[in-house]
């Protein structure tokens, strides 16, 4: 029940940021359009991060896994290629 | 995009011009629907009330760190706040589209301001000078098709996640999921400071009481990017 509650205020929350414009009338602040450009690529990597260390210390399997899902995707591998190569090294390593 | 307006412009039925240009897109997102089915059926949310959350929430990304804090037991407000970041983007999108949705219907503006998310974006910008009617018939089309094809993912995903071996470290995608989405946006200097810091502050503040550490992180890194970019203007 907690968890669907917080799935429909991200849902609300979201719905009111996106009709905002579209229904409403409001523009928003240059300044602020231009610093949330920045706020992708921080929360992405800060998922990353917090899977990488949640369980209390930095999961050497999850480094190395994420190690070679940056190369496949260096050398233009597609998402489903670095999971596969990430899990695969992950199975096959004794960490 | 020139592509799409060619396309558009040769056939004269909206509705098919907009399932024709999501198709590929919609195909693209399968993979991704799946996994985050794969992460519902890991976490402690109950499969059906997993697979609904996809409309409720109605973005896959932030879907996707919703369940994802959940399952690593993030606190309340940090989960909402970093799934409402993560969709803060269809801000922008939204004041782009808005002053050529103006003349729609309202019940259009609230459907189309629903179900905007990247890909409908990309769609709907390149006909938005078309006819009221035209947009609405494409963009309602495309909608259909993405969205069906996004929860069909995530239904697939909740039903064969159990059937994977336990001894497969599936929940390793995620954070390679979440990798291949950052990557490539990471193509200027503000925005590899901004995921560079927003990965070490996450690291370093996994230990913060529920769920902060990744709030910490997200302002660090959103701060340091505009930080990078102000410094690269000047």
């Amino acid at each position: 029940m907690r968890d669907m509650l917080l799935m429909s205020i991200v849902g609300g929350g979201t719905l009111a940021m996106r009709s905002v414009f579209i229904v409403g009338s409001a523009r928003l602040p240059a300044s602020i359009e231009r610093t949330m450009r920045h706020a992708k690529p921080a929360i992405l990597a800060a998922l990353v991060g917090s899977f990488l260390a949640g369980g209390g210390g930095i999961s050497l399997e999850g480094v190395v896994a994420l190690a070679v899902a940056a190369l496949v995707a260096l050398r233009g591998g597609g998402m489903l290629t670095m999971i596969a190569a990430g899990i695969a090294v992950a199975v096959a390593l004794p960490l | 995009m020139t592509a799409i307006a060619a396309r558009t412009t040769v056939t004269s039925s909206p509705a098919l011009d907009g399932v024709r240009e999501m198709a590929p897109a919609a195909v693209g997102v399968l993979p991704f629907a799946t996994m985050i089915g794969v992460a519902i059926g890991a976490s402690p949310l109950s499969d059906l009330g997993g697979w609904i959350s996809g409309l409720i929430v109605a973005g896959g990304s932030a879907h996707l760190a919703a369940t994802a804090s959940i399952t690593v037991g993030a606190g309340f407000l940090a989960t909402v706040v970093t799934a409402l970041l993560i969709n803060s983007r269809s801000l922008i999108y939204g004041a782009l589209l808005a002053p050529s949705l103006r003349t729609q219907p309202r019940w259009f503006r609230w459907v189309a301001a629903y179900a905007l998310v990247d890909q409908l974006y990309a769609l709907a910008s390149s006909v938005v000078d078309r006819s009221d009617r035209y947009v609405r018939s494409y963009y309602l089309s495309a909608m259909g098709v993405l969205w069906s094809t996004y929860m069909l993912g995530v239904g697939a995903g909740i039903v064969l996640g159990p059937v994977v071996p336990a001894s497969l470290p599936l929940s390793l995608a995620i954070p390679i999921m979440f990798l291949s989405m950052v990557t490539p946006g990471l193509t200027d200097r503000p925005a590899r400071v901004a995921a560079g810091v927003g990965l070490l502050a996450a690291i370093a503040g996994a230990a913060l009481p529920a769920g902060t550490g990744m709030l910490v992180a997200i302002v660090a890194g959103t701060a340091a990017g505009a930080v990078a970019e102000r410094r690269a203007d000047a």
